[in-house]
């Protein structure tokens, strides 16, 4: 299961995100992009589907960047961070069909947790497929 | 304003029965035999037909059948003054509308022929052309066409839709086909992953809280029902919903209106649902698992979606449309398909349906990296192993019965020389016989490559 993450920023809601992620799933080793074009680099290479893509947009304009690149995510499972709950914001985060969908200012255990719920789905799936 | 015929040898009924129909607003044709009657349906497009049983030259019932055959395929409403059980009967499994006593009153005929009429125009806007975006949605095999006919008419309704069918077939996919081809197209598509959301919270994020609701929240969140007030809410995964949410989501549906956790108020939400699983629903009302009055709203609209097994006919048209997405998507050139790599997608059985064939390019595509053609030894090899081990239990099945066995080396060895002959045949044929480009695809030194091509005794042309 590969988990991609993307967040331009090292401190607050970024800094946030990636403590709790370490603090309840430390199990979970995640890549993470730093800005769009290493994100859409990233996703343009040959045979790599992350099964989960967290995308932080810390701003509109971080939501719009990666509006801009929605076609290269594929089949991920999309976790999405936007910045504020405004109707047009919330509208326009829904175009890129997240399965979840939360905000900035979340202390992220909502994240954590559908993560973990993802995960345990994924191993099921894994072992329906084996036998 | 319909176009009615009536066959029946009695003038006084005949006129009374125009009149009628003519008072409802309805063009009308009397004829009196038949004969007459039978040249009238085939030369004129007719909506309904009054037909009489019993006509001066033949059994009105036997009539049913060649008007049916004639173009307009007219409903056929029979009319008698001799009813009989078996005559009625007889009349419906022949394909009567209806089957009325004389004497006609108007009361008699009015519901009859306005509920005929009705059932053609509905039937007239079915057989219309459909303009469908298609949204990533690829073949033209019959079986597809009848998805996207479906995906077209749940479009055009404003009705609950279930979408079933396996892991892989695209039920997200045709999910949106439906939105954005439905007049809430402008609005959000609000995706509910009920197999992602933990049960403890699926109510807070499917009708939002107030603040101080429950431990944690901190502030007010609107939920996504809300969120997709005006257009669709897609219950993906809709089999992994727990009952409890079940409950509260049923009432909503019923009456779009909810109240958030911790609220006073109730709010509003108009939207429409869009559900999919790929479980057995049916099942899993009868084991408690699913409310059947929630199955019940969500099935107003069912699609199956058929697997890629089912309608092979479209995996040319999947490889094209993926293999030129995927090269776009990686800015690399489209690479071409040979034959055998083709042949070998189609014969493969895709249990993971198209999602499978999406990786298995993926795949092939980054093994060919700097080869412009793509052959079956691209492939994944857990799709090779299928694809032989089937080629060779079939033949085994069919004409060598009873195979000498032999040691696990020699039929290594056996496995290896067919494969690099059919490799190094490919090659040359690739490149024309051209060996400073054989060499440079498949990273063999000139002398290995000759003795290769000698001990295979491939001929290599000019």
């Amino acid at each position: 299961m590969e988990l991609l993450m993307y967040s331009t920023k090292t401190e607050g809601s970024g800094e946030r995100l990636l403590r709790v992620m370490g603090l309840l799933l430390p199990e979970y080793k995640f890549e993470i992009c730093r800005s769009i074009n290493e994100l859409s680099k990233r996703l343009r290479q040959p045979v790599f589907n992350p099964t989960v893509a967290i995308l932080l947009a810390s701003s509109r304009e971080e939501l719009q960047d990666i509006l801009s690149i929605r076609d290269l995510l594929g089949d991920a499972k999309i976790i999405l961070i936007i910045p504020d709950a405004n109707p047009d914001t919330v509208a326009q985060g829904h175009t890129l069909k997240p399965r979840f969908l939360t905000y900035g200012e979340s202390d992220f255990v909502d994240v954590a947790a559908v993560l973990k719920r993802m995960f345990s789905n994924f191993g099921a799936d894994k072992s329906v497929k084996k036998h | 304003m319909g176009k009615v015929l009536i066959i029946d040898d009695n003038k006084f009924n005949t006129e009374a029965l125009c009149d009628m129909v003519e008072s409802l607003g309805h063009e009308v044709t009397c004829t009196y035999t038949a004969e007459e009657g039978i040249r009238e349906a085939q030369s004129h497009c007719f909506d309904v037909v009054f037909l009489d049983v019993q006509l001066p030259d033949g059994n009105g019932l036997l009539l049913l059948p060649i008007i049916h055959a004639t173009p307009a395929d007219p409903e056929v409403i029979i009319i008698t003054g001799f009813g009989s059980p078996d005559g009625a009967e007889l009349a419906i499994r022949n394909g009567a509308w209806d089957f009325i006593e004389k004497p006609l009153e108007r009361k008699l005929i009015e519901l009859p022929l306005v509920r005929a009429l009705q059932y053609r125009e509905a039937k007239k806007q079915k057989s219309r052309p459909l303009i469908l975006k298609r949204e990533g949605i690829v073949g033209s095999s019959s079986i597809m066409g009848n998805c996207l006919i479906l995906i077209a008419q749940a479009a055009a309704s404003d009705a609950n839709v279930l979408i079933t069918g396996e892991t892989g077939t695209g039920k997200e996919v045709f999910a949106r086909a439906i939105h954005n081809n439905s007049s809430r197209s402008a609005m959000p598509f609000v995706t509910v992953d009920c197999a992602s959301l933990p049960p403890a919270i699926i109510e807070s994020i499917l009708f939002g809280h107030e603040k101080g609701a429950f431990t944690g929240a901190d502030r007010i969140q609107e939920g996504l029902v809300r969120q997709a007030d005006g257009g669709s809410l897609f219950l993906d995964e809709v089999g992994d919903l727990p009952l409890s949410a079940q409950k509260a989501f049923l009432r909503v549906l019923q009456e779009h209106r909810f109240r958030p956790l911790g609220a006073k108020r109730e709010v509003e939400s108009e939207f429409r649902v869009i559900a999919a699983t790929n479980r057995d629903l049916d099942k899993m009302v009868g084991e408690g698992k699913i409310r059947e009055d929630l199955l019940f709203r969500l099935r107003a609209i069912n699609i199956e979606l058929p697997p890629l097994r089912d309608r092979q006919g479209d995996i040319k048209e999947l490889i094209t449309y993926y293999v030129n997405k995927i090269c776009t998507r990686q800015c690399a050139e489209v690479k071409g398909l040979s034959p055998e790599f083709i042949e070998a997608l189609c014969a493969y059985e895709w249990p993971g349906n198209v999602r499978e064939l999406v990786n298995a390019l993926e795949s092939a595509l980054a093994a060919a990296l700097h080869e412009t053609i793509l052959y079956p030894k691209h492939l994944p090899t857990n799709i090779r192993v299928r694809l032989i081990r089937g080629a060779v239990s079939k033949k085994n099945d069919t004409t060598i019965p009873s195979a000498k066995m032999t040691s696990l080396k020699e039929r290594r060895d056996s496995v290896f020389a067919r494969e690099e002959r059919q490799y190094l045949q490919e090659l040359i044929a690739v490149t024309e016989g051209n060996i400073r480009e054989a060499c440079a695809i498949s990273g063999l030194g000139r002398a290995r490559l000759y003795q290769l091509i000698k001990k295979h005794g491939i001929p290599i042309s000019d």
